[in-house]
């Protein structure tokens, strides 16, 4: 068993005319943590679903655990855990009742699945309000108890699709640390998907840009944001602009701009330029007040990538969509 | 996976009690059928012998009357009769509502968290179909207590086998209707449609049926329908039980409903594998 998911060409059309996922290839590895990155209708979803056997693709292969999606469905759903982008327990029940059920349907006991939920429940910080119904949760709340939920079978392969999605900055943090802790603590291997820059960047191993159900790039945050532009290193001089600035050694170098007494410089890496920058100035007898490392951000690529940025308001839009449904039918 | 199947039917049984003023309300139409057709039309207190005629000839005719009556009501006390063909509409209607919370489990996302687990879609299924049968015998008991407090005249020698039959009979019934309801939403994902075909299907069921007048009377095309309908056929075998308390269980009436119930189950346990997805 090698790669914990391999996809091969996968294509879902919806009703004849939607192409939700165009032609996508990707491995995941095993015990990574594997992001799709992209704004709404970009397909994320639906290849999650394609994954987790709930949507039969329209062509292409997938292979979750080394069961093929279609024909070993059963073996599939055994060692998969999903945490939905909608929230799904029932707001009818109790945190505890929705963790019970969620546990026999993996076929646990009761005290399997109490000593379970018990750790989980306390990472999360979440033992108290268990015994609540869930209508009364927070977003915040919620969110977690369905990542709860998610991992009380102790899943192989967790899907997380948006898993923060409309919450606020706090909170969002602290489930990273969430997801953090469980990849290392539980030794799974997580795919996920996100709207949101910097938690792709904060937590994926490797990330995927994908739009309109295709995928535009590859690679790690590092490995992407380098494909665009390279790092940038800002220095700053005490004295006196640098008239005779000679980078000729520094590896990687792409070009520089003198500002007064700030330099510009772009190179491949910044980790392995910075040392050699610093010597060459030092070395003509410049003293240096500060050295800036900054690297370009996963906007800047998706906005190089597919000529748009993300939008905020479309995530929000989706919510406050599903809230009016719920309120509909509550 | 017993433990699955249980746990799901637990969830569907706890959402239920826990809506405590909904299940008021599901007593209301039944009562209403009651009061209003078992006491306020007392259909048979028409057939009143003329009181201007020597009182032995008046004893004469009303024991012609009755025993006419009692030929095809099986009893002289109309409420009797409407009650007893009351409690299977009231299992149809309970059971019509069955298939609702799938709907809405696939519209909130619910069904899906079911779907991605191992658990076998048939399981799924059962477990409505159990928490409608359960469901629907506690509400029973319900009405059958209302029943009682409003006057039902139970045949001599009905006795605690007889209520258990009953209660069997009943049980059988809300197999059958939740089974073939839940069948039908299975692809279902607006809650209307369910309503809009419970409320196309009940009053049909209803009156093509022995429940509130015999189908000797009927002219013939409804007596065929309510001869194939199943509320007659459970209708019969609470009437035997509870009116002329007999354990003689009419056999095509039950081999009717045993037939039934096992085609209902064939039929859902395929069509959950099919389309529960
Ligand atoms: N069940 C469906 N039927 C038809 N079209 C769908 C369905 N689900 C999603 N789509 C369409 O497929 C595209 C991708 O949707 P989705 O996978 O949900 O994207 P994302 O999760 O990235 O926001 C969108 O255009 C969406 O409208
Ligand atoms: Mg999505």
């Amino acid at each position: 068993m090698e790669k914990a998911i391999v996809v091969k060409n996968l294509r879902k059309v919806y009703e004849g005319e939607v192409v939700a996922v165009d032609d996508v290839s990707f491995e995941v590895e095993r015990g990574e943590i594997f992001g799709f990155l992209g704004p709404n209708g970009a397909g994320k979803t639906t290849t999650i679903n394609i994954l987790t056997t709930l949507v039969p693709p329209t062509s292409g292969e997938a292979y979750v655990g080394d069961h093929k999606v279609g024909e070993e469905d059963e073996e599939i759903r055994r060692i998969i855990g999903l945490v939905p982008q909608e929230l799904t327990a029932d707001d009818e029940l109790t945190g505890w009742e929705n963790i019970y059920l969620q546990g026999s349907l993996y076929g646990m006991s009761r005290s399997e699945i109490r000593s379970e939920a018990r750790e989980l429940l306390q990472m999360v910080g979440l033992e108290e309000a268990a015994d609540r119904l869930v209508r009364t949760y927070s977003g915040g709340m919620r969110r977690r108890l369905e990542l709860v939920m998610g991992l009380i079978h102790k899943p192989e392969i967790l899907f997380l699709d948006e898993p923060t999605l409309g919450l606020d900055v706090q909170t969002r943090a602290h489930l990273w640390d969430h997801i953090r802790r469980v990849r290392s603590e539980y030794d799974m291997t997580i795919f996920m998907t996100t709207h949101y820059m910097d938690e792709a960047d904060k937590l994926c191993d490797r990330i995927a840009i994908i739009d309109h159900g295709r995928i535009k790039a590859i690679g790690t945050p590092d490995e992407l944001k380098r494909m665009v532009e390279g790092d940038l290193v800002i220095v700053r001089t005490v004295d006196g602009p640098p008239i005779d600035v000679r980078l000729d050694g520094v590896p990687g170098l792409k070009d520089y701009t003198i500002d007064g007494t700030e330099i510009r410089i772009r190179v491949e890496e910044g980790e392995r330029a910075t040392p050699a920058i610093i010597e060459s100035l030092v070395s003509r007898g410049y003293q240096i007040r500060s050295v800036e490392l900054v690297r370009p951000s996963l906007e800047q690529v998706f906005l190089t990538l597919t000529g748009r940025s993300i939008r905020e308001e479309e995530a929000l839009d989706t919510i406050s969509y599903r809230v009016m449904m719920r309120r509909r039918r509550g | 996976m017993s433990g699955a199947l249980w746990a799901l039917t637990e969830r569907e049984i706890k959402k239920w009690y826990r809506r405590r003023i909904a299940i008021v309300f599901t007593f209301i139409t039944p009562l209403m059928w009651l009061a209003l057709f078992g006491k306020s039309f007392n259909l048979l207190s028409l057939f009143r012998a003329p009181d201007d005629l020597p009182p032995e000839i008046v004893r004469t005719v009303q024991e012609v009357i009755d025993s006419i009556i009692t030929r095809a009501f099986g009893t002289t006390d109309y409420f009797t009769y409407v009650a007893t063909g009351m409690f299977t509409v009231f299992i149809l209607f309970t059971s019509m509502f069955s298939g609702m919370s799938l709907i809405f489990d696939r519209r909130l996302g619910f069904l899906n968290r079911l779907l991605v687990s191992p658990v076998k879609r048939e399981t799924i299924y059962l477990s409505r179909v159990l928490a409608t049968v359960i469901r629907s015998i506690l509400q029973f008991t319900g009405l059958f207590i209302i029943a009682i407090a409003l006057g039902i005249n139970l045949g001599p020698g009905v006795g605690p086998l007889h209520i258990f039959l009953t209660y069997l009979n009943l049980a059988l019934v809300a197999y059958i209707f939740s089974s073939i309801f839940i069948s039908m939403m299975l692809r279902v994902t607006e809650h209307d449609t369910a309503i809009s075909m419970a409320n196309l299907l009940n009053l049909p069921l209803m009156f093509a049926s022995n429940s509130i007048f015999p189908e000797e009377q009927m002219p013939s095309w409804l007596k065929t329908v309510a001869l194939l309908n199943p509320i007659s056929h459970s209708n019969e075998v609470v009437r035997t039980l509870l009116i002329r308390g007999s354990l003689e269980i009419p056999v095509t009436s039950l081999a009717y409903l045993l037939g039934l119930a096992l085609v209902s189950t064939v039929m859902g346990l395929y069509l959950s594998r099919r389309y529960l997805r």
